[in-house]
């Protein structure tokens, strides 16, 4: 059940790496590396309970949380320029 | 019990592999940033949300429950906010959604 | 057995393709976002491969700390970039060659997981033995780090500590000083 889900998970990063690597503009591609990320999330939380090893989903939180602040920042940096402040 | 908790796993798992898979095809397939950003909020809400639903029956009641009921908060939370940001920041860089003209309206 | 094999395989797959696309990256931004999907695939390779330490390290300084890290040196670049027309034939022969002997050399290397090859041998079985009985912690590195080896990670915490605060002394006094140099001037301009 969990290999299913797994696999599922697998071709669905694939799929998304596809768009990571054809996409045209920067916006298509944060948006695929954060999907990127929530996939991995999945995966990490999915493959503890496969492996029998849950106590992995501390990885998975961290992750969640790195993930997010990881687009915000590329997307704070492509709005303005530089991490300084609000000038537009 | 247990055959129906796994019976329930099964279905819940069913659905966030069809989610997350309906989602990776639209940011396959759909045409422009804007549409793409619906299929990226398939693949955080529908996909996460399944998944950690289907965990949580396998996991009963422990510490694990909460680590991944806080998994799923915290995407459910951050997912809204990232598309915001997103679709923001592209329409501010000045690009229109592909399709009928309604570029003029926004 | 045969399905963590399918897995890692799938695993290293992605990462090489990641690796290829960045071969053939041309903007910065794309470069930095590859880097990040790369750190984020090979933190489920970690945990594949039972590194639960490593893959926290990967998670928070390849994903997190590196990714916003390129993004402010980033910032500091010019906006347009210009083409690289150089002959690129020298690196990528070196590289290669570099691969080459680093795997020629792995063959050398006892098999993964052997409990006779040497690295296992000297002092290990002392600390896995110890390590539950001595100390009480059931995660073998973090007793080694921190109670086998306390005095190392204890300098090793001093060291950085000490850097940072040196770095933001530094920063500080620079601001400062550059503001007291301007009002100098604007002194003097007014005095004259």
């Amino acid at each position: 059940m969990f290999l299913a889900a797994l696999t599922a998970c697998a071709i669905s990063a694939l799929l998304v790496l596809a768009r990571i690597v054809l996409g045209k503009t920067t916006f298509d591609r944060v948006l695929a590396v954060n999907s990127l990320g929530t996939i991995i999330v999945i995966g990490i939380a999915l493959h503890g309970f496969y492996a029998n090893r849950p106590e992995f989903l501390d990885i998975a939180i961290v992750y969640a949380l790195i993930n997010f602040i990881g687009t915000v920042a590329i997307l704070k940096l492509f709005s303005t320029g530089s991490f300084k402040g609000n000038k537009k | 019990m247990d055959l129906f908790t796994d019976l329930l796993t099964g279905l819940f798992f069913f659905l966030g592999s069809l989610s997350i898979i309906i989602g990776a095809c639209g940011l396959i397939k759909l045409p422009d940033v804007f549409s793409r950003i619906h299929a990226a909020g398939m693949i955080d809400t529908g996909g996460t949300a399944f998944f950690v639903l289907g965990m949580i029956m396998q996991s009963g009641w422990s510490l694990i429950t909460v680590k991944l009921l806080l998994i799923g908060i915290f995407i459910f939370f951050t997912s809204p906010v990232t598309s915001h940001v997103t679709a923001n920041l592209a329409r501010e860089k000045g690009m229109v959604p592909e399709g009928k003209k309604i570029g003029k309206l926004l | 057995m045969i399905s963590e094999l399918i897995i890692n395989a799938f695993l290293v797959s992605i990462m090489l393709a990641i690796a290829i696309a960045l071969l053939k990256a041309r903007t910065v931004i794309y470069t930095v976002l590859l880097t990040s999907a790369y750190s984020l695939v090979a933190a489920l390779m970690f945990i594949t491969l039972d590194a639960v330490d490593v893959a926290f390290t990967e998670a928070s300084v390849g994903a997190g700390i590196s990714t916003i890290l390129f993004l402010a040196a980033m910032a500091f670049l010019p906006k347009k970039e210009e083409k690289n027309v150089t002959n690129q034939a020298f690196p990528a022969l070196l590289c290669l060659t570099l691969g080459g002997v680093l795997i020629w050399c792995s063959f050398d290397l006892p098999e993964i997981g052997l409990a006779t090859s040497p690295i296992h041998q000297h002092i290990v079985p002392e600390y896995i033995l110890g390590s539950r009985d001595d100390i009480g912690i059931p995660n073998i590195v973090t007793s080694v780090l921190a109670s086998y080896r306390g005095y190392d990670t204890f300098g090793e915490t001093i060291v950085v500590f000490t850097a940072g605060i040196a770095v933001l002394a530094i920063l500080k006094n620079n601001k400062t000083s550059l503001k007291k140099i301007k009002s100098q001037k604007k002194v003097a301009e007014n005095g004259q």
